[in-house]
């Protein structure tokens, strides 16, 4: 069980976690943040899993069907061959009105390719992230339902009732798949109504291949072509699983303590979203053309701020819920052992001066194609006022770290961006009423003391606090966000000493000697690998930069996706999984890469 | 009979008993939604369904104020304790027999003896409507209850 084993399939409202061994072993439903029915990801004993394999030796190889969130499993084994596909129901808007669709449906569909092939099933929900056994009903055709508070989770099959073996807590069955011939499994979840039954023998089949086009039609919208385009279409594709639909929401990721490093207590919940990854995950998507999910993730941070506006907190629930209570279930083992596995985030509390950067440069962005109403230029102005109260405090910075606040060099830059995107906005679009002389001297007065303290002469380095001699790989988003130029001295001498200091193996960590308050090693953080490649791209070392970029992707799993972290020395991913800030950062530094690559050639 | 006094409070109680019964659901107690029942017969878009469900069911909570209505005429027994009573029966008559009779006009409920097809598939209620929730018989006959308990209480 490793993390490059697993393929994600969602609908952008909730997701899962796929083995290439045929088993799902994670879950949550109905939202990302819901308690998991299968987590065996972090207990294989007590997480609950849903198997579908042969019985016996086989082999497998996992991969996503062309251009699609479908999963595709292809068995082999002594008897023959047989394909199993996976994926969350996605349709249309005007699909779902044909004929009634439970609230979730995972659908799992077995196809005999040659000989005949004898599979197991084993359906083992656990409830509550392990801790309740289910207690399952066999209502036959109607499915095997098991119900916990509102949800009603139910399983449904092609295969005759009599062929499944159901107790209390697991259904099992054996089967033989002949080829050509396919038998279907769907999960269906509903919630606050009857349980809608989908209907498996006549439309089951049909429904597969709706999600397959869905996805296809999705992803013919993204309008890039040049360098890397297959891992860009991958990235974009596992973003729109981590968007949530409803809201306009993305997820740092659709799982929890999945550890930075095995054994360690470096495991959190990243079943929320992040507002530093706000203007990052805008550009990305406004570059490939995706204009709805900017749009509809935009208005997403405007309504879930609205309870704590003009302040913003780190971090919110796809609903904009403010307390994200942190609690550990102790009695679940963790991903390798890795213990104690949390639900919810104690960086709710933290005070980061960066994200009120990233979100005013996120509104500057998608400015051109819709411009701001007055309800954004409102938050917008109440974003540059609190910039202008809070800038000179020391805050807990990109990482989060918990230990101690200081004043970070990359926290003041932000806070700069802040105010620039706020003045180009008001010049702009000629916002009456601003006091934009205000906002140019506290601009002015940021520029002035990053330059002075946040720059250290000795080292040649701009540094990661203020009068500070150490350096943290946020520096490296200086230039990417526009504060100074990738190929000026100062940044030079940043990016090289980044490299100095924090490369292990080709790969960079976020930061080394630099005390968190936690105990534990980490591994190398992805994205600033990618930060780094695109650096060296704009500073015109194009070489340099695909070296380090196509580092960081043979360190992905065998369908594209990235965790938040690699162990440089085992080439392991660590930490959640996939996480779309790593996805955000490779389509940012291959978009760059590809942009200096075609400059290059026009040249030559 | 004084057809306004039904109108108004027939509004007020079947708004109060849809309130009752909707702020049961999350709190798990049950799963029965008789407006997106309703609704589901007309159509199977799911986006439709409550709204539509929701004006049939307040159309029916008028009908069902008429026969209070007479109930009261007849019995000169136009008080709350009184239309609470009705509202029992008339509560114990819907799980009893009118979601039974539902599961089988019901054009996308799956009957319980036979496989689900591409046309019916909501949950049938089952016995009680205990498929929607061990709480359900106690929410759906308390919601009734307080039903008639409005219409005995203002009917004039």
């Amino acid at each position: 069980m490793i993390l490059r084993n697993y393929t994600l399939i969602g609908n952008s409202r909730a997701a899962a976690l796929v083995c290439k061994s045929g088993s799902i072993d994670w879950c949550c439903l109905p939202e990302f943040d819901s308690p998991a029915l299968f987590a065996a990801l972090l207990d294989e004993e007590k997480g609950g899993h849903f198997t579908i394999r042969p019985i016996g030796n086989y082999s497998s190889e996992q991969r996503y069907l062309p251009d699609t969130n479908v999963s595709e499993i292809v068995f082999e084994t002594e008897q023959g061959t047989v394909k199993l596909l996976d994926a969350f129901t996605a349709q249309t808007e005007e699909q779902k009105t044909i004929a009634l669709q439970p609230d979730h449906e995972i659908l799992r569909c077995v196809e005999g390719v040659s000989g005949s092939v004898t599979m197991q099933l084993e359906y083992v929900p656990r409830l509550y992230y392990g801790k309740l056994p289910p207690k399952l009903k066999n209502y036959r055709q109607l499915g095997i339902q098991c119900t916990w508070k509102e949800n009603i989770y139910s399983l449904h099959t092609t295969l005759p009732p009599e062929q499944l073996m159901v107790n209390e807590t697991r259904v099992t069955a054996t089967f033989t798949v002949h080829a050509g011939k396919r038998v279907l499994f769907a999960l269906a979840y509903s919630s606050q109504s009857p349980a809608i039954i989908p209907e498996l023998k006549q439309t089951g089949w049909y429904r597969m291949r709706q999600t397959v086009t869905f996805w296809q039609h999705w992803i013919a919208d993204c309008n890039y072509s040049g360098l890397y385009l297959e891992q860009i279409k991958r990235s974009a594709l596992t973003l729109k699983l981590l968007s949530h639909a409803p809201s306009g929401a993305i997820v740092a990721a659709p799982t929890t303590s999945l550890p930075e490093s095995e054994g360690g207590g470096r495991n959190w919940d990243y079943r929320y979203c992040w507002l530093r990854d706000a203007s990052f995950t805008v550009r990305a998507l406004v570059k490939l053309g995706f204009r709805n999910e900017a749009n509809a993730y935009l208005n997403w941070i405007l309504h879930a701020t609205r309870l704590t506006q003009p302040k913003l907190q780190v971090v919110y629930s796809v609903f904009g819920h403010a307390t994200l209570k942190e609690k550990t279930l102790d009695w679940l083992r963790g991903y390798r052992n890795s213990k104690p596995v949390r639900i919810g985030n104690g960086a709710d509390k933290q005070f980061q001066l960066d994200v009120y950067g990233e979100v005013l440069d996120a509104i500057y962005v998608y400015a051109p194609f819709e411009a701001p109403d007055r309800a954004t230029q409102k938050f917008a102005l109440g974003l540059g006022n609190i910039i202008c109260k809070l800038w000179h405090q020391p805050d807990n910075g990109i990482w989060e770290i918990r230990s101690s606040i200081v004043r970070h060099t990359h926290s003041l830059v932000m806070a700069w961006v802040g105010l620039d995107r706020l003045i180009k906005l008001a010049e702009n679009y000629s916002w009456k009423d601003v006091s934009l002389e205000k906002y140019r001297q506290v601009r002015a007065a940021i520029q002035a003391t990053i330059e002075q303290q946040g720059y250290n002469t000795t080292i040649d380095s701009y540094t990661h606090e203020l009068s500070g001699d150490m350096v943290d790989a946020s520096l490296l988003t200086l230039s990417l966000s526009g504060y100074c130029n990738a190929a000026s001295p100062r940044m030079l001498g940043t990016t090289r000493l980044i490299i100095e200091r924090l490369s292990e193996n080709d790969l960079l960590y976020r930061y080394r000697s630099i005390t968190d308050g936690l105990t534990g090693d980490e591994g190398a953080f992805v994205i600033c690998n990618f930060w780094l490649a695109e650096n060296l791209a704009r500073a015109g070392e194009l070489e340099k930069a695909m070296h380090i970029f196509e580092t960081t992707l043979q360190h992905a799993s065998y369908n594209g996706l990235l965790s938040e972290e690699i162990n440089p020395h085992t080439h392991e991913l660590l930490g959640n999984y996939p996480q779309g800030f790593s996805h955000i950062g490779l389509i940012s530094a291959a978009l760059a890469i590809n942009e200096v690559y075609k400059q290059t050639t026009v040249n030559a | 009979m004084n057809i306004s006094d039904l109108i108004l409070w027939g509004f007020a109680a079947t708004l109060v008993l849809t309130t009752l019964m909707a702020a049961s659901r999350p709190l798990g107690l049950t799963r029965i939604d008789l407006p997106f029942m309703l609704g589901t017969v007309f159509t199977s878009n799911r986006n439709n369904a409550p709204w539509i469900g929701f004006m049939a069911h307040l159309v029916m909570g008028w009908l069902f104020a008429l026969i209070y209505g007479v109930t009261f005429e007849n019995t000169g027994l136009a008080t709350w304790w009184f239309g609470a009573i009705i509202g029992l029966v008339h509560g114990a008559a819907v799980l009893t027999v009118g979601l039974q009779v539902l599961n089988f006009i019901h054009p996308r409920m799956a009957r319980p003896y036979q496989g689900p097809t591409p046309t019916r598939q909501l949950q049938p209620a089952g016995f009680m409507a205990l498929n929607y929730g061990t709480g359900t018989p106690l929410v759906t006959l308390l919601s009734h209850l307080v039903y008639g308990g409005i219409l005995g209480m203002f009917y004039s």
